[in-house]
């Protein structure tokens, strides 16, 4: 006999809106980051807020953890349900339900892909800025709940920067619209503050984003290195010129054979030890004059080649190649370790070294593409999850790239958030007090912490916080005994994990 | 003033240094200024622990902008920290203590190379604290959107002293919650904003100033729309109203080239540039420091940019403010107040039904400042008893009584 909570929810979404069956449960145990894994009780996939708020009071009643997934394409275990419980899947939530060519605004479902947006603003000349390279899957909810990023957003800026307003479905099902795109918020900014919140304030099922006009012209331009010191250098000398393009991206020799290799072939070539990637934007006389102040330095820097793409084609062939580099990147190895830090931009070439030398000493191959102009790294781990040994030296290989970001004025993520991955970096960059005050924030949302349970924050945090006495004179805390409870617990996902 | 006229612990008594008024209808309380963070973290802890209730400020040029707290024992002023603790010209970023008054934070940025936003008035009288517990944009919206797109990251005291950050120095940056973004414009009611880290932009070469009267408020607005639509990055664009005549007013900034191209398409409609380069600035600063803001009483409202229109219509602006200034692009309307500010707070639920918000700052007056938020002030509550359940943040200051 089914729970009677199941069956109301089965009532609630029919028969297509619900999976239980295990076998079919199997893809929503993990997103990209495939080692860290556990099996839902249940999926559900509502198609109306209405629904998603039914559905939530169901679980808060029955005080069932709540996993949101977009499209699972997340980078740091943001949509593993590691606490159990149920998923609520956004996918068959995707219709643009208003597109206001006059206000430039689209209102859509949380679920719809984001590429799929630009497609339908197309048509009046505009489009959505932020466009992280898994846009052909990723959601805008999911977008959202991560605050992603993509090349375009060195000058169009993360995905927070477009978000002005949004439908919340609370923990208790109580829907919060706060859809009106406000000038400024009327209170406290909510829809600034749940941008970026991973899932644990609560699930967003409508966004009214921001779209903008097409630029009239835009220039792609290529520079080919002989070494991966010199592209970054040349990033650095950008930013302090002052140029504004509004993608800078690096590409290092092992991305550019892996993608050559590849049905993302973009003619990068083969020999380079590096590439640098470039759009310019705006006005025929802005793109020409930031053509042509950028040119130089990239010479003067070593660049080999400076290409500018001639057709639209041309163009289109050198950015799938770029968006295209993980999917290449299959080809090195069965598995791929997405890092994902940020440090200053005077430092790139600093990092990225140790980077090199750290994937040197662990015998890892290492593949380096990344949002050069924000300091956005993405040291790419390739491994086989086999291969025990392997992942331990991947998993440590990415903590001391952790630490190293951290000690150069960085932090731990760009744009794929913390999630179950970087949580226990929080640590390493965060006073107690920081994360106890973050937690406090979480709660005033979600009260049991049951929505996108054991992420982000590690849990002693929390616990300390409740617990917390504040004397004069002293910031010490009790807790230290759950911290390592909750280490082990993540350390286990991921043994579970490398085992399979 | 001598720290025996309170009855406060030493810890605050030590730090009176005047009286101030906390709103215009309150009565002059202490005026308390720590001179370094730790100051500021024995100020909290000392009112936490005593159940005292404060306001915080920077200067204390805006105090008139919210509602009279409810109870205060005192005001709390970070004028005394100011000054920058991170400035990364080659990376693009500062990191500034929120007593600096916005003068000092512009000249800084423009030392090396950077043009730093919110460009608000009176820049030598506002601090970036202000700014941001306020979550004021500046003129230079038009271009650079608001200013709480470009708080990387925060330092800041909650009520019970703990020292709190969020965010970062990076230009890129999600570790964490952006709690920055709560903070913003929270009116100091959650925290004590201490020290912000900002996004820098290059400094223009060059610039361009035009100015063009219209003989309508519809033609003014139909040129600005007109000149939106170009491929042209305005730094700044407004409709002002002044001595009964609407302009057009238009800004652009940036490097040599690309401004001669632009007011090259700009001119047709706006006629030539009235003033360039270090004239445009002074002209643009000028402007910016007569806006409406900074008279006692005003209204600000915000709607959707295809709503401007109706909503002048509708209040019978056209003809009847004496000073307004309006940006069509983001589609804020602010006017200088002449009448009665409680005959403008009976058209909220219309201008609500088209969307619209209105912020009203009428100190002489009981009408509310601010509307009522919907079911999410229960959240916002819930926000406050998290982070401030004695309530050492006065209440009553912000929207529904926060
Ligand atoms: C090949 C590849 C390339 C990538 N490139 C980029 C890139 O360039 N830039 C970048 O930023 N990221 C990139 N990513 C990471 C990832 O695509 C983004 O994080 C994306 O935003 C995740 O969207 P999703 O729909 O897949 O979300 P999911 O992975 O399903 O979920 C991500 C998080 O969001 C929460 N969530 C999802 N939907 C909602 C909702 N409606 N309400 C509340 N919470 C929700 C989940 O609980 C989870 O915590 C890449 C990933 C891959 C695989």
């Amino acid at each position: 006999m089914e729970a009677p909570w199941i069956a109301e929810l089965r009532a609630l979404l029919g028969p297509r809106g619900i999976i239980d069956d295990p076998t079919q449960l199997f893809p929503y145990e993990a997103d990209g980051i495939v080692l860290l894994r556990r099996r839902p009780e249940l999926v559900l996939l509502p198609r109306t807020t209405e629904q998603v708020s039914r559905a939530l009071k169901i679980l808060h009643r029955e005080r069932v953890p709540v996993v949101a997934r977009g499209a699972g394409t997340g980078l740091s275990g943001g949509a593993t349900p590691v606490e159990g419980g149920v998923v609520v899947s956004l996918a068959r939530m995707r219709d643009v339900l208003e597109l206001d060519a006059v206000d430039r605004t689209a209102r859509v479902q949380a679920g719809l892909v984001n590429i799929d947006l630009s497609l339908a603003s197309s048509k009046h000349q505009l489009f959505y800025a932020p466009d992280p390279s898994s846009q052909q899957a990723c959601t805008l909810g999911g977008n959202i709940a991560e605050n992603s990023g993509g090349p375009h957003c060195f000058r169009y800026g993360n995905t927070t920067q477009h978000v002005l307003g949004l439908v919340i479905v609370l923990e208790d099902g109580t829907v919060l619209d706060l859809s009106e795109p406000r000038v400024d918020p009327l209170g406290y900014d909510l829809v600034g503050l749940f941008v970026g919140s991973e899932g644990m304030f609560g699930i967003a099922t409508e966004l009214v984003l921001k779209l903008l006009p097409k630029p009239a012209t835009t220039e792609t331009m290529l520079a080919i290195f002989e070494s991966l010191d010199a592209a970054c250098d040349a990033t650095s000398d950008l930013i302090r010129a002052r140029h504004e393009p509004s993608a800078i991206e690096i590409l290092d020799k092992l991305t550019i054979q892996a993608v050559e290799a590849s049905v993302y072939a973009a003619g990068y070539p083969k020999t380079a030890e590096a590439v640098l990637l470039l759009d310019i934007e705006g006005s025929e006389v802005e793109v020409a004059n930031t053509v042509a102040g950028i040119e130089p330095l990239v010479r003067a820097r070593g660049a080999i080649e400076v290409r500018t793409a001639k057709t639209d084609l041309e163009r289109k062939q050198l950015w799938a190649g770029r968006k295209g580099a993980f999917g290449a990147m299959g080809r090195i190895a069965p598995d791929l370790y997405v890092a994902d830090v940020c440090v200053p931009r005077t430092k790139l070439r600093e990092l990225v070294a140790h980077t090199t030398r750290i994937a040197r000493e662990k015998n890892l191959k290492l593949a380096t593409v990344f949002h050069a102009g924000d300091g956005n790294l993405h040291p790419n781990i390739a491994y086989d999850r086999r291969d025990a040994d392997e992942v331990r030296r991947v998993l440590e290989a990415g903590d001391e790239i952790m630490h190293l970001c951290i000690e150069a004025g960085g932090s731990l993520s760009g744009e794929h958030g913390v999630g179950l991955e970087k949580m226990k970096a929080m640590e390493w960059l965060f006073t107690r007090e920081d994360l106890a005050t973050m937690c406090r924030v979480r709660e005033a949302w979600d009260p049991d912490r049951r929505m996108n349970p054991g992420k982000l924050i590690p849990i002693r945090a929390c616990l300390e916080m409740k617990q917390a006495v504040v004397r004069p004179g002293s910031n010490e805390s009790t807790g230290d005994a759950e911290d390592a409870g909750n280490a082990e617990n993540v350390r286990s996902i991921t043994n579970a994990g490398s085992e399979r | 003033m001598s720290s025996s006229l309170t009855r406060f612990a030493p810890e605050l008594d030590a730090r009176v240094v005047g009286r101030l008024r906390p709103h215009p209808r309150s009565a002059e309380l202490p005026l308390v200024a720590p001179r370094t963070r730790d100051e500021l973290v024995e100020c909290l802890r000392a009112a936490h622990r005593d159940g005292l209730a404060l306001v915080p400020c920077g200067r204390g040029s805006k105090l008139a902008w919210t509602q009279p707290p409810e109870r205060a024992d005192f005001v709390l002023s970070v004028r005394e920290l100011s000054g920058f603790t991170a400035h990364e010209p080659d990376d693009g970023t500062i990191s500034v203590l929120a007593g600096t008054t916005l003068a000092d934070l512009r000249a800084k940025a423009r030392v090396g190379g950077h043009w730093c936003t919110p460009d608000l008035p009176q820049p030598t009288r506002a601090t970036i604290g202000g700014a941001l517990a306020l979550g004021r944009s500046g003129s230079d919206r038009t271009r650079y959107a608001p200013l709480r797109n470009h708080v990387l990251g925060m330092s800041v005291v909650l009520a019970d002293g703990t020292v709190a950050k969020s965010g970062g120095k990076l230009v890129k940056n999600v570790t964490g919650y952006d709690l920055h973004r709560l903070y913003t414009g929270s009116h100091g009611t959650l925290a004590v904003i201490v020290e912000a880290a900002l996004r820098l932009f290059p400094a223009p070469e060059s610039e361009a100033w035009f100015e063009r009267e219209f003989a309508s408020f519809t033609d003014a607005l139909a040129a600005a729309r007109a000149v939106a639509d170009l491929p042209v990055r305005w730094l700044a664009l407004s409709l002002v109203r002044a001595r009964g005549r609407w302009r057009a007013c238009g800004r652009l900034a940036g490097k040599h080239a690309v401004v001669e191209h632009e007011v090259g398409l700009v001119r047709a409609t706006l006629g030539e540039p009235t003033a360039r380069d270090g004239a445009a600035a002074e002209r643009a600063d000028a402007l910016r420091d007569a806006a409406p803001s900074t008279q006692t009483s005003f209204a600000r409202i915000a709607c959707r940019p295809s709503r401007v229109a109706e909503v002048v219509r509708m209040l019978d602006l056209e003809h009847t403010v004496a000073d307004a200034t309006i940006e069509p692009t983001i589609a804020s309307l602010e006017f200088a107040l002449a009448g009665d500010a409680r005959a403008l707070a009976a058209h909220r639920e219309l201008l609500a039904k088209r969307g619209a918000s209105l912020h009203l700052v009428a100190p002489d007056s009981d009408a509310v400042p601010f509307d009522a938020p919907g079911p999410e002030l229960a959240l916002m509550h819930r926000l406050k008893q998290r982070l401030d359940p004695q309530g050492v943040f006065a209440r009553g200051r912000f929207v529904g009584g926060l």
